[in-house]
């Protein structure tokens, strides 16, 4: 995926499309599994917990 | 060129924005995941088993009973908090060395004899108050 493509989702993403913000959630799931990852387990709670609070604030990220 | 750079540093500035965001909530997750050690609040403790003359240990058994002989030691005992009462207990009535208290109460040794010696500091201080010679 090129740079500018990825700028034009996110900005999507900001303005509420949820397909952007879906491609914004497999882009960046590696980071999400990290960090929902205790105990070299998968919590899924955690996991649903971080998309709920990316979903919420996105629109709020200033580019 | 410019564009691509500008481009490139959004993506990087988003993905650090998500990488603190996801990590917050982690760190939030795990601290309500894992409260410290388990509390009970006074008004579910009767006025019986907050006296010290009625402790019991685990097994249920009596703990030796004893007698503070002055007045003023008691008061002075009765003004120390719950923890160093205990402490003061299982080492003085008890019998328990230090170790052995830190190992039943979840903590450390040097816990158990800061604790002690700040007990009988005050304890000292309290008798002295009330008129007492230490």
């Amino acid at each position: 995926m090129t740079a500018n493509k990825f700028r034009e989702i996110l900005e999507a993403a900001i303005a509420g499309d949820q397909d952007a913000l879906e491609k914004i959630f497999r882009i960046y799931h590696p980071l999400i599994v990290k960090q929902s990852t205790v105990n070299g387990k998968l919590d899924k709670n955690l996991m649903h917990k971080i998309h709920v609070r990316i979903a919420m604030n996105i629109s709020k990220y200033r580019i | 060129m410019q564009k691509q750079e500008t481009t490139d540093e959004v993506k990087a500035m988003f993905t650090a924005w998500v990488e603190k965001l996801a990590h917050r909530v982690r760190v939030k997750y795990l601290t309500k995941k894992a409260p410290g050690p388990e509390t009970i609040s006074l008004e579910e403790i009767s006025e019986s088993q907050l006296s010290v003359n009625d402790l019991r240990d685990t097994s249920g058994e009596n703990i030796p009973s004893f007698s503070f002989g002055d007045w003023r030691f008691e008061e002075a005992f009765s003004a120390l908090s719950m923890e160093k009462q205990r402490i003061l207990i299982m080492y003085f009535v008890e019998g328990l060395k230090p170790t052995e208290i830190a190992e039943e109460l979840g903590c450390t040794p040097q816990h158990i004899y800061n604790q002690k010696y700040r007990a009988l500091r005050q304890i000292r201080k309290e008798h002295r108050k009330r008129g007492g010679e230490v």
